[in-house]
């Protein structure tokens, strides 16, 4: 019985197929778009939203209890004509550009050493945790135990006294900018030895023995392919550090002692005195500082064309 | 019988087109990794200007030997001499040798260029000197049109030609490479191994090639040195490797050997007779140390065996001559060039015999049919080890 | 203000499971009504504080029936650790039958809360000179002093201004001047039947010193914050409603700078006093700056400041570990301050009478009497009595030494048989208040200036 049908079956099914394939298609592309939907989602509830509100209450009236949802410039004048606040970002860039230099430096070489001379991926990844065991505790509790460590009657301070290398305790080893950047430096390694980590353990070991085949020597190893090839890890690494520390304030307030400050720190003052307008002004100025620094890192690490 | 040993220095020679530099001597060569021996008291002299394979398994010692020869890894015990020079310790880039690694280890963010000016650029040689000169090789190499491109936005052959020209800028003599064709498809494979053999004899230098490819090493070595443990195991011209494996190893590993367990039961005439797994062999009596009683093995290669349809089929029993048996057809594996029989015994033995697709004796064959095989005295190998 | 503002591991440690042991204790209650008194003390004792919290009050708990309908009423309560202490919370919930969620958190984190998030609290128990912000969020609903007997009971202190006509009213946001709710919405001194914050808790503020470091004489005077004597060795509390206070009480008292109202300053006094303040800082007088009550008590603990600018708790927690502190009473007064409860502006029905219920619970006493263990006054003094054994009322209220030795809520020791309080008896302490903890009319600009100040 098939056979006399099949003419009208084959008609009917001609354009079914088409329609079938638009089906699929339009299956794949919702596909698509519910893959790229999470992502959006995630980006306008957590960044979008949250910049554009910040943004527009930094035009508010601001008043003893919050806001007035009347228009002002006043916010960002305030910031403009205040000394304090100048020198705030100031010293805040500065702490961020001083932190993103040094953990480089000392990163690198701790990268370096995990990536290339620890021989077992075993050991690798002991000494990885090890370093990671800081961040096991709460970071109130790292925080507290800068007290006993680099305080007036702490090791560090009993240890010169008792060597005889100081007279009096080193007041600048807590509650100062030189703390401040001694722990946030501390705090931040890692940020910056993960990626470079990463960038060079990926480096196939044939292009080492190339180079050194080729006559390269340690350094011209280092200059030519190692910085070359982490170049992006080190990019990555510095983007981390350097929007962290542009935004920290706990460490500030903590290590800090009141004796020194952040754009972070007078945000969360002005937040904690329910102070919106000034503190979402605050927030958009230190946003723009750190997204400029973040894109002239990018430039300059041409991270896009991946090598 | 070729048997070599590593008590007999063996001696890549006969076939060397030219002597000269790039003479390699190695003597009592080992390297150890915690507690296994990868390099086990090798001896071994390349004389220059010859095409060496190393030819061996994964783990046989071959890319341990040649890393110890280009300096990536130290010689621990005995000595290699270039051209009548130690070179246990002279680093790297002070050896005229130049690597050819696996997988080549380009360098990514360098420019084809780049990465051939890399080694003059370390011997401080001017910048326009090492230019003309990584230009030259890039020429010789057809990678002009790519000298500024990365090695990413090149094709695997190409790659592979940026690494030899990266080798052959610092002009070494010897040229060590590491599984060269391992990354590239069949086709490739088989063009640029033509070429890598026309290279060097262009160049008049040593390369010292290793592969895990018996064809590859078949088809492209003046001499194959085959490993296996550490040690080596047979040194010989691809001709003679493959036609008298010195052993069982060699037999094996070179394929399509049938390899029969026996004994001798008799030798007399000049002839050695080896009985076991169900057949009888002759050999020829050109080996010392054959004694009768001795369990050996012998070897008869599947393209020496021929066969033919079994007269009065079914008898199976009748008495049969010396190299001579009739199995049944359990398989014709047809594959072009050639037709493969795999074929029984009763007790069990397999026997493959390898015919010439021109030559039609197998087209008369049926599987499942008894069919008679049959060997030349000479193609019986014994292998003593 | 006092003692532990975060949710710091000493109010965790004895957290309470809200639901669960609320449940078990009410069924506990109902089953052993007749084992009287002292059986509850102790069941309450054992199986959710540790200690007892009922230490010298066994035989005058609370004799509140738990009114039938409030039952499994939940209150949500936002405030502070001075306050909002798990003891409390225990008898609360088994007096009156509802189920009590504390949210304790420190002061200024409290404000925030009240006022960006009103849904998440029925009742703000904190201080009143966060009453402006707070009342001016809108946030909040009168509360009818008619519905509250106790409420002709409440000390003249809040009521008037000062306990007796001849203490001081003291400068800035004295609970009076913020307590009643005036025809028009705002507030002021004159009584009306509506309150803002119903006045509980309150004490007065001072600094404490190294006794072995820093002088009985210079510890006389909030002006030992500007004594080059002590140049880097000095703790300031990071907060510009009552911080600032310590600062500018010291300024005065060491001529460095006059106000016409040092609870309520000029633009020009409030750049006057933070110019001073910056100089200071910059000189190196200020070691540190706190804002946990934790951190005030580490940074004396760990000798990075000898002079500190701190509550009476942290006075007491580092004396038992054996740091020689005193609690200083200075001659040109205490900053004082007072805590009470807000209502929510959405509180209504079942909530709100349960709230109007365990503010007339507070007003009771027995909570006044923990309190007062913790060395804080309570509004309605003869209340908080009741529940005090003679010899606990005589050292905290009568300035007396101390007839036994004086336990705290915990049970830990915090006055030894003879010793006296620091700075005498409540009539005393309380009559000697120089200025409020203040939110001034200039607070916003005074804290953009602090931050200023914090920065430089």
């Amino acid at each position: 019985m098939s056979s006399s049908s099949s003419p009208e079956a084959v008609a009917t099914a001609r354009p079914a197929r088409p329609a079938s394939e638009s089906r699929l298609r339009l299956a794949a592309g919702s596909a698509w778009a519910l893959l790229l939907a999470f992502p959006l989602a995630w980006l306008l509830a957590f960044l979008i939203i949250p910049v554009v509100v910040v943004l527009v209450v930094s035009f508010f009236e601001p008043t003893l209890s919050g806001f007035n949802r009347v228009f002002t410039l006043e916010n960002y004048l305030l910031l403009a004509e205040s000394d304090a606040f100048i020198r705030t970002l100031g010293n805040t860039i500065l702490n961020a550009l001083i932190t993103t230099v040094v953990t480089f430096l000392l990163g690198f070489w701790v990268a370096y050493y995990l990536a290339l001379v620890v021989p077992d991926l075993r050991r690798k990844f002991a000494l990885f945790i090890i370093a990671l065991a800081p961040f096991f505790t709460s970071f109130l509790i790292r925080a507290i135990a800068w007290i006993p460590m680099m305080g007036r009657e702490g090791l560090l301070n009993t240890a010169l006294l008792n060597l005889g290398i100081t007279s009096q305790p080193l007041d600048f080893l807590l509650f100062s900018d030189f703390a401040v950047r001694v722990a946030m430096i501390q705090l931040y390694l890692l940020f910056m030895v993960s990626p470079i980590f990463f960038s060079l353990s990926a480096i196939d070991p044939a292009i080492l023995e190339a180079a050194r085949d080729s006559g390269a020597g340690w350094w011209a190893i280092l200059r030519e392919i190692l910085l070359p090839l982490a170049r992006p890890g080190i990019v990555i690494g510095a983007v981390f550090v350097f929007v962290l520390s542009m935004g920290e304030f706990a460490t500030v307030r903590l290590i800090g002692g009141g004796k020194t400050s952040s754009v972070g720190l007078g945000i969360q003052n002005f937040v904690t005195y329910i102070q919106f307008p000034q503190a979402a002004a605050a927030a958009s100025v230190l946003v723009l500082v750190t997204v400029a620094g973040v894109v002239v890192l990018f430039r300059y690490g041409r991270v896009a064309e991946g090598l | 019988m070729a048997v070599m040993t590593q008590e007999q220095t063996p001696a890549v020679g006969s076939a060397a087109p030219d002597r000269g530099k790039g003479t390699v001597v190695l003597r009592g060569v080992t390297k150890r990794f915690e507690g296994t021996t990868a390099v086990d008291h090798v001896d071994l002299t390349v004389p220059g200007g010859s095409y060496v394979v190393l030819l061996g398994p994964s783990g046989c010692g071959k890319t341990t030997l040649l890393r110890m020869l280009g300096g990536h890894a130290t010689i621990d015990e005995g000595e290699f001499l270039l051209d009548g020079v130690r070179t246990n310790d002279i680093p790297p880039a002070r050896r005229d040798i130049s690597t050819v690694f696996q997988h080549y280890g380009l360098f990514p963010h360098k420019s084809v260029r780049d990465n051939v000016e890399f080694g003059l650029k370390m011997r401080g040689l001017p910048r326009d000197a090492r230019r003309r000169r990584a230009d030259d090789a890039l020429e010789f190499l057809d990678l002009t049109p790519m000298a500024d491109r990365r090695p990413s936005q090149l094709s695997g052959g190409q790659q592979q030609r940026v690494a030899l020209a990266r080798a052959l800028v610092t002009e070494p003599t010897v040229l060590l490479l590491d599984e060269p064709l391992g990354d590239l498809d069949r086709l490739l494979q088989l063009r640029m191994r033509v070429e890598l053999r026309a290279l060097q004899r262009r160049l008049r230098i040593t390369f010292i090639h290793v592969t895990h490819n018996q064809e590859e090493a078949l088809a492209i070595a003046d001499q194959i040195v085959v490993m296996q443990d550490g040690r080596i195991q047979q040194v010989g011209r691809p001709r003679d490797v493959y036609r008298r494996p010195a052993n069982l190893f060699t037999s094996g590993f070179m394929g399509d050997n049938n390899v029969v367990a026996g004994q001798v039961s008799a030798i007399d005439d000049g002839h050695v007779r080896v009985e076991g797994d169900g057949l009888t062999l002759l050999a020829r009596h050109d080996a010392t140390g054959v004694a009768v009683g001795q369990n050996l093995h012998a070897s008869v290669r599947a393209s020496c065996v021929s066969a033919e349809p079994a007269i009065g089929s079914g008898d199976t029993t009748s008495p049969e001559r010396p190299n001579q048996v009739t199995a049944t057809l359990i398989f014709l594996e047809y594959l072009g060039d050639i037709v493969k029989l795999h074929c029984r015994l009763p007790n069990g033995q397999a026997i493959v015999a390898k015919r010439a697709e021109t030559d039609r004796t197998w087209d008369s064959l049926v599987e499942g049919e008894p069919v008679r095989l049959e060997w030349k005295t000479e193609d019986v190998q014994l292998l003593l080890a | 203000m006092s003692t532990n503002t975060s949710s710091d591991k000493s109010s965790n440690e004895i957290h309470v499971e809200p639901e669960q042991t609320a449940v078990t204790r009410r069924d506990f209650i109902k089953g052993s009504a007749a084992l009287g008194a002292a059986a509850v003390g102790a069941h309450a004792g054992t199986t959710a504080l540790g200690a007892s919290p009922l230490v010298g009050a066994g035989a005058k708990r609370s004799a509140f029936p738990a009114p039938a309908f409030l039952q499994g009423t939940t209150l949500r309560v936002v405030g502070t650790g001075v306050t909002l202490l798990d003891p409390i919370k225990a008898q609360a919930e088994q007096d009156l039958g509802i189920t009590l969620q504390y949210d304790v958190k420190d002061g200024l984190t409290a404000q925030q809360i009240a006022v960006t998030q009103p849904q998440s609290w029925d009742v703000y128990d904190q201080w009143f000179n966060s009453v402006k912000i707070v009342w001016g969020a809108g946030v909040a609903q009168p509360v009818d002093v008619t519905r509250l007997p106790e409420w002709e009971n409440l000390s003249p202190l809040t009521k008037v201004g000062k306990i007796n006509d001849e203490a001081k009213v003291g400068a800035g946001d004295a609970p009076v001047r913020l307590l009643y709710v005036q025809p028009d919405g705002s507030l002021g001194s004159d009584p009306t039947e509506q309150v803002s914050m119903l006045p509980l808790t309150f004490n007065v503020d001072a600094f404490g010193y190294q006794s072995d470091v820093v002088g009985s004489d210079d510890a006389r005077s909030w002006a030992i914050f500007y004594d080059p004597d002590y140049r880097g060795r000095v703790g300031l509390y990071n907060d510009p409603a009552t911080g600032l206070m310590d600062l500018a009480l010291g300024a005065e008292a060491a001529g460095l700078a006059t106000f016409a109202d040092i609870g309520n300053m000029t633009r020009d006094e409030i750049d006057a006093i933070l110019n001073l303040l910056i100089e200071q800082k910059q000189a190196g007088q200020f070691r540190a700056f706190w804002n946990s009550f934790d951190e005030s008590v580490n940074l004396m603990a760990s000798g990075e400041v000898v002079v500190e600018s701190m509550w009476s708790p942290a006075v007491t927690a580092l004396r038992t570990r054996g740091v020689p502190v005193v609690y200083a009473s200075p001659q040109e007064g205490y900053r004082g301050w007072h805590g009470g409860i807000m209502i929510n502006e959405q509180a209504s029905g079942a909530t709100l009478d349960a709230v109007y219920e365990y503010i007339d619970w507070w007003m009771n006493g027995w909570a006044g009497a923990l309190v007062a263990r913790q060395g804080y006054y309570f509004s309605i003094p003869e209340n908080a009595r009741e529940h005090l054994s003679e010899a606990e009322w005589d050292y905290w209220y009568g300035g007396q030494p101390a007839a036994e030795d004086m336990l705290a809520p915990d049970g830990g020791v915090v006055a030894e048989q003879g010793e006296v309080r620091d700075g005498g008896s409540y009539e005393t302490r309380m009559s000697n208040i120089a200025v409020w903890n203040s939110v001034m009319d200039e607070h916003q600009y005074l804290v953009s200036k602090w931050n200023e100040f914090l920065s430089a």
